[in-house]
């Protein structure tokens, strides 16, 4: 086989009847990068016995795991988000679909909602079964919107290749001019220039003695912890003074395409964790960077949701 | 000569809209299509990365549901009718 380069790849994904059953893709995703790759705990051979050479390899639990870094095209966020620890739900009497996202608290997810994730690198078939969003973040980087979900699955797999099909051709990935920030919530401001927002579920792999596989039983989820940062010309005391007191606020970033795509992400009770302002420079701005921990809030039920706008029709999970 | 055909009925994509496959070219959902041979030759070269590309099958391609490519054997341009007699 001749070497190859990364541009020959691709991804597609599909969710599983059976957790852990390989399912051809039915959706095929453009990346930006991807690390996905198996993790043995090989033990490796150390007995004393005249000798101080390793005597060769045990094998040990494996798993898989690694991030997948995307334009965050609704059509391609729907899939990942439907496979993380979060509830979906689709609506509207057509497309454009809008799906919301809640999180939920399960200690792993359900049978339906596991993906196969099929990578083609150098024309060379890895599919990666039993696989669950652990953590993902979405960020604003030089006007455009990234997302990038960290996933863990349960074993890699030898597939056929296939032919993938790319829809959504008209699409394009959100840019510069196309936020609207609201702190708090439905009040715009535009003296904000970062903003990236992570959510992780704490996934582990989690192993069971058993026949036949080395891969874990199940990926389990632990705390939740939703943080935001963003950086923020320093114009006035009074946000220092809420950090200072945990005075909650709700933020939302809404970036909008068109009326057939859109991404809102809303933390309804973010809470400032870290506050830094600083005389950085003579000819620097004085700005603020302010870290938030997005907490759990009652009357939505959720630390977060995510509602995407798109003409991509999926069944949920 | 092989004459191939792409059938693009993809369930889960509207009608109308395009679907791409790489090296093939874009096609509407919801149709059957001519496949141009020297776009197969790119494909199967760009699907083996060169290495015996004359044993990808493009036929036998694992495409997404809806879409499927058939071969048969074309007529030698030299030989078909012309136009005007087609039509009639």
């Amino acid at each position: 086989m001749a070497v190859g380069i990364g541009g020959g790849g691709f991804i597609g994904v599909a969710w599983e009847a059976v957790v852990g059953t390989y399912v051809a893709p039915v959706k095929y995703i453009p990346i930006l990068t991807e690390t996905l790759t198996q993790t043995q705990e090989t033990q490796w051979r150390r007995p004393i016995r005249q000798n101080v050479d390793n005597l060769g390899g045990v094998p040990g639990n494996a798993t898989v795991g690694g991030d997948i870094e995307m334009e965050a095209l609704a059509e391609s966020c729907i899939y990942f988000h439907s496979s993380s620890r979060a509830n979906g739900v689709k609506t509207g009497a057509g497309a454009p679909w809008t799906y919301t996202y809640t999180p939920t608290t399960l200690a792993q997810q359900i049978a339906t909602k596991t993906m196969s994730i099929t990578i083609v690198r150098n024309g060379i078939v890895h599919g990666y079964v039993g696989c669950v969003v652990s953590s993902f973040k979405y960020g604003i980087e030089n006007g455009m919107l990234k997302a990038t979900f960290s996933v863990m699955g349960m074993d890699e797999t030898t597939q056929s290749l296939p032919t993938p099909a790319w829809t959504g051709l008209q699409l394009q990935p959100f840019g510069a001019g196309e936020y609207a920030i609201q702190i708090p919530t439905a009040t715009p401001v535009t003296n904000v220039d970062t903003f990236e927002f992570t959510v992780d579920d704490a996934g582990e792999a989690n192993y069971r003695l058993k026949t036949g596989s080395r891969g874990p039983q199940f990926i389990k989820w632990g705390e939740r912890t939703v943080t935001l940062t963003i950086e923020q010309d320093y114009e006035s005391r009074a946000d220092l003074d809420a950090f200072k007191v945990l005075t909650a606020q709700s933020i939302t970033l809404k970036a909008t395409k068109s009326t057939q795509e859109e991404i809102t992400i809303v933390v309804p009770v973010a809470i400032k964790d870290t506050y830094a302002v600083g005389l950085s420079g003579q000819g620097e701005l004085v700005r603020a960077a302010i870290a938030y921990q997005g907490v759990y809030d009652s009357a939505t039920s959720a630390a977060y949701s995510i509602v995407i706008k798109s003409n991509q029709t999926i069944t949920v999970p | 000569m092989a004459q191939y055909k792409i059938r693009v009925e993809m369930p889960d994509v509207p009608k109308g809209e395009p679907v791409e496959f790489a090296h093939l070219g874009v096609f509407a959902n919801g149709g059957t299509y001519d496949l141009d041979e020297d776009r197969v030759e790119l494909w199967r070269t760009c699907v083996s990365g060169g290495h015996e590309p004359e044993t990808f099958k493009i036929e036998e391609a694992m495409f997404p549901e809806g879409v499927r490519v058939t071969s048969g054997v074309s007529t030698p341009k030299d030989s078909q009718p012309p136009a005007e007699a087609k039509e009639g």
